[in-house]
C-alpha cells in the first residue's frame, strides 16, 4: 500500500463536466462587464399592483377579445401549416449546400424582425403576420425534418427497397418511419406559433400581444393577467383540438377568416428599394467606409457585445435553473401531488414568452440587463428542466438506491447529465435570437438598434443590423455544434430545435 | 414436497410465511416459507425463470422494512455507467456519510476513500481501473465493480442475484471465496451447482415458483440438485 501512495492514480474531471464549468466561468466573466443592477424606483409598490392584478384577472370587451383570439389562432395555424409544407419540400433538397445556407439564413432572423421587414412592404395586412412566422419556421422545419429523415436512414439502413424508384421508396420505406416524428413536431411547433403570433402584437399586429402591451403600458395588470391566463389556456388546449390531418382544414378556414384584398403599391416598393440602399451609395458620395465604420462603432459593436454578454450569462443561468427545476417534475424525486404543482410551474414559465417575462421584470427592477437575463434564464431553464425531468423518468433505479440529495447527485444527475448538456446547447442559438429581440424593450442589444433604425426610418441601417444579427446566430449555431461534437453530445432531432 | 421446518431459538432476520408474488396477473412465487438466521450462508438454485430473483426481491423488501443493514447486488448491477469505478464503489457508503462529504467525493475523490477503494480493487483483481468510467469496462469487470460496491458497504449480510454470472470459473471461485470471507451471512442466487455446494451451508431449490429443496448443503449431492433443472414438472 505504501508504494501505491506514491503514485496514486489522479482523478480527472470528465470533459463534459469541464464543458459546463467553462460555460459558467465565461458567464461569470461576462457578468463583470454587464450592466446588472436593480434600479429600484418603487419595486414593492409595482409588485403589489401586479399581485393585485393577478388576483383580479380581467379581459377586454368580448368583441375585441374574440377578434384578438381568432387573429392569434389564425396566424399561427396558417403559418405553421404553410411552413410545415415548405419545410418538408426544402428538407428533401437538404443535401444541397445552397438550400442549407438559405434555411440557416431565414431561420436566423427572428419572427419579430421578419415582421418589421414585411410591414414595410405589406403594411398591417394579415399576410404580414403569416409571413413573419412562416418564413423562419420554414427554415426550422426544413432542418428538423431533414435530421429526422437522416436519423431514420441511419437507424434502419436495410429498410430501403432496392428496386423501387425513389418516390415509391420514400412512400413505403421512409414515410412510415418518419411520419410520427413529423406529426409530433408539427403539433409542437403550433405551440411555438401561438407564442410567436401573440408576440407579433408587440409590433402592432392585432393579436393578443397588442392588448398585452397596452395592458403593461397602462399598468392595467388585471388585463395582463387575464390575457396571460387566456394564452396558457390556448396553448394547453392544443392537444385537444390539433390533429395533423385537421391542420390543413383549420388553415383553410383561418385563411378565409383573415382574407383581405391585398394591394401592393409598386411605387411604394420602388421607394422601399431606395430606402434600403445604403445612404452613401444613394447619395453617390464616396464616404462609404466612414459610414460603415460609424455604424460599426456606434451600433454594431455595442449591440453585438451586449447581445453576447446577455446570452452567455443567460445560458449558464438557464443550465443552473434547469438543474434545480427538473427534480420538481421527475418521478424519481417528487410524489405525484407535488409533481403536479411542479408541472404547473414549469408549464407557466415555459409558455410565457421571454419578452413578456422580461417586460414584467423590467417594471419591477428598472432598465438594466438583469430583466432580460432573468427572463431568458427562467424561460429556457423551465424548458430544459422539463425535458430533463421527462428523460429522468425512464431511469430504473436499484432497490437500495439512495434518497434525496444522494439520489440526485450520484444516481440521477450522472445519468441525465449528457442529455442535459445537449438540451442546453440546443438552446444556445435560441437564447441568442431572443436576447437580440429583448432590445425592443430598451436593453441595448442588437434589437434595440434595429428598432431605433426602423423608427428613425434608416432602413439601410436596419437591414444591415438584421443581417449582422443573422450572421451572429449562424456563428453561434456552428460554435455550439463544434462544442457538442467535442463533448460527444447527442440528442434526437425533435429535441434539438424547440422554440 | 414440503420443506423441512427449522425450529428457531432466536428471532430470524427474515421470516416469510406462505408468501406469494405476482408479476401482473401471473403468479411467480407461491406459498413460500423461508427463514434466514444471522450468519447463515444460503444459496438459491433453480432454472432461469423459476423465481430466484423474485425470491431475492421479497427478502430485500422484508429486510428494508425491518431496517436491517445489508448489501445488495442486483442482477442488472445497477451501476451508473458514466461515473468511474471509484464513484460506483463509493456509492456503497452514501447513506453512511454526510451529503457534503458525498458531494466533495463526487467532484474530487478524497484520499481516504481512494485508499480504501484501491485496496478493494486489488482483491477484486481490478487493478489500475480506479478512475475508469464503468461504461468502458467489460461485462465481467462491471460485475466485480457491483461486488465492490456491496463489499464497501461493510454490512454483515449480503443478498446477491447471480453475482458471478459473467466471470470465468476460476475467477468466480476466487470471488465467491472473497464474499464468504467478507460477509458473515448471505443469500446468493447462483446457477452453478458445484459452486453452490462449495460455498453454502444451506441450499434452497426453487422450481416453478415453489421451494422444493431446503437443506443443509452437506446432506445434498450434485445429483439431487440436478432434479431442479429437469424439464419434467414434479407437479404439486
Amino acid at each position: 500500500m505504501s508504494t501505491l501512495a506514491t503514485n496514486w492514480p489522479r482523478y480527472q474531471l470528465p470533459r463534459s463536466l469541464l464543458g459546463f464549468l467553462g460555460l459558467i466561468a465565461i458567464a461569470v466573466i461576462c457578468s463583470l462587464f454587464a450592466d446588472i443592477s436593480v434600479i429600484t424606483r418603487t419595486p414593492w409598490h409595482e409588485f403589489q399592483q401586479m399581485l393585485l392584478g393577478a388576483s383580479t384577472p380581467a379581459l377586454p370587451p368580448p368583441a375585441l377579445l374574440a377578434q384578438a383570439v381568432l387573429q392569434t389562432l389564425a396566424f399561427a395555424v396558417v403559418a405553421v401549416t404553410l411552413s410545415a409544407v415548405a419545410g418538408f419540400i426544402l428538407s428533401l433538397m437538404f443535401a444541397h449546400r445552397a438550400v442549407r445556407i438559405f434555411c440557416a439564413v431565414i431561420r436566423a432572423v427572428h419572427e419579430l424582425f421578419w415582421g418589421l421587414l414585411v410591414i414595410l412592404l405589406l403594411g398591417f395586412h394579415p399576410l404580414t403576420g403569416i409571413l413573419a412566422i412562416a418564413i423562419p419556421f420554414s427554415g426550422i422545419f426544413a432542418k428538423v425534418f431533414a435530421e429526422i429523415q437522416e436519423e431514420a436512414r441511419q437507424t434502419s439502413p436495410g429498410n430501403s427497397l432496392k428496386q423501387a424508384d425513389s418516390f415509391s421508396n420514400f412512400l413505403y420505406a421512409r414515410w412510415p418511419l418518419v411520419k410520427p416524428h413529423f406529426s409530433t413536431y408539427t403539433l409542437y411547433r403550433l405551440e411555438c406559433g401561438l407564442r410567436s403570433s401573440t408576440i407579433l402584437g408587440f409590433i402592432g399586429l392585432p393579436t393578443l400581444g397588442f392588448y398585452l402591451e397596452s395592458g403593461f403600458m397602462q399598468g392595467d395588470y388585471s388585463l395582463v393577467a387575464g390575457l396571460l391566463l387566456l394564452l396558457y389556456l390556448l396553448i394547453g388546449s392544443i392537444r385537444y383540438w390539433a390533429k395533423l390531418p385537421l391542420l390543413p382544414i383549420y388553415a383553410v378556414i383561418a385563411s378565409l377568416y383573415l382574407w383581405q384584398p391585398l394591394s401592393i403599391e409598386w411605387s411604394l416598393l420602388g421607394n422601399l428599394l431606395v430606402d434600403l440602399t445604403p445612404a452613401p451609395i444613394k447619395q453617390s458620395s464616396l464616404d462609404f467606409l466612414p459610414w460603415l465604420l460609424a455604424i460599426g462603432r456606434q451600433e454594431v459593436l455595442p449591440g453585438v457585445i451586449n447581445t453576447l454578454l446577455i446570452s452567455q450569462i443567460a445560458l449558464a443561468a438557464s443550465g443552473i435553473l434547469a438543474l434545480i427545476f427538473f427534480p420538481l417534475v421527475s418521478q424519481q424525486f417528487t410524489p405525484y401531488w407535488l409533481r403536479l404543482t411542479g408541472h404547473l410551474l414549469l408549464v407557466i414559465l415555459r409558455s410565457t414568452p421571454e419578452l413578456i417575462i422580461a417586460f414584467i421584470l423590467l417594471l419591477l427592477w428598472g432598465p438594466s440587463m438583469l430583466p432580460a437575463i432573468a427572463a431568458l434564464a427562467i424561460h429556457n431553464g423551465a424548458i430544459v428542466g422539463h425535458l430533463v425531468g421527462r428523460y429522468s423518468n425512464d431511469i430504473k433505479l436499484r432497490r437500495d438506491a439512495g434518497r434525496g440529495f444522494n439520489r440526485y447527485s450520484y444516481e440521477i444527475l450522472p445519468r441525465v447529465y449528457r442529455q442535459f448538456l445537449a438540451f442546453l446547447c440546443y438552446r444556445w442559438e435560441v437564447i441568442i435570437r431572443e436576447s437580440a429581440i429583448l432590445g425592443l424593450l430598451g436593453v441595448h442589444t442588437l434589437g434595440f438598434y434595429i428598432d431605433n433604425a426602423f423608427e428613425s426610418f434608416r432602413l439601410d441601417v436596419a437591414i444591415l443590423l438584421i443581417a449582422i444579427t443573422a450572421l451572429m446566430n449562424i456563428a453561434v449555431d456552428s460554435f455550439s455544434r463544434w462544442f457538442r461534437h467535442r463533448l460527444h453530445l447527442q440528442s434526437s432531432a425533435t429535441a434539438r430545435t424547440p422554440c | 414436497m414440503k420443506p423441512p421446518t427449522v425450529t428457531p431459538t432466536v428471532t430470524p432476520l427474515i421470516a416469510l410465511n406462505a408468501s406469494s408474488a405476482h408479476y401482473g396477473k401471473q403468479q411467480v412465487l407461491a406459498s413460500i416459507d423461508f427463514r434466514l438466521h444471522q450468519g447463515e450462508r444460503v444459496v438459491v438454485l433453480g432454472k432461469s425463470g423459476a423465481g430466484k430473483s423474485t425470491l431475492l426481491s421479497l427478502l430485500n423488501q422484508q429486510l428494508s422494512e425491518n431496517d436491517e443493514s445489508f448489501a445488495w447486488i442486483p442482477q442488472q448491477h445497477g451501476l451508473v455507467s458514466n461515473l468511474s469505478v471509484f464513484h460506483n464503489i463509493y456509492m456503497g457508503q452514501l447513506d453512511q456519510r454526510s451529503r457534503w462529504q458525498n458531494l466533495l467525493n463526487l467532484l474530487w475523490p478524497q484520499p481516504r476513500a481512494k485508499k480504501q477503494i484501491l485496496g478493494l480493487l486489488k482483491s477484486l483483481e481490478l487493478n489500475g481501473q480506479l478512475f475508469t468510467a464503468v461504461a468502458e469496462l467489460s461485462g465481467g469487470q462491471q460485475q466485480r465493480v457491483a461486488i465492490g460496491r456491496a463489499l464497501y458497504r461493510q454490512s454483515p449480510l449480503l443478498i446477491a442475484d447471480e453475482p458471478v454470472a459473467n466471470l470465468d470459473q476460476p475467477l468466480a471461485k476466487r470471488i465467491l471465496e472473497l464474499l464468504s470471507k467478507r460477509f458473515n451471512g448471505f443469500v446468493l442466487a447462483l446457477h452453478d451447482t458445484e459452486l453452490a455446494l462449495a460455498n453454502a451451508d444451506r441450499i434452497v431449490g426453487i422450481k416453478a415458483g415453489r421451494i422444493v429443496i431446503d437443506q443443509a448443503s452437506n446432506k445434498l449431492t450434485a445429483k439431487q440438485l440436478e432434479t431442479l433443472y429437469d424439464d419434467v414438472d414434479t407437479g404439486d
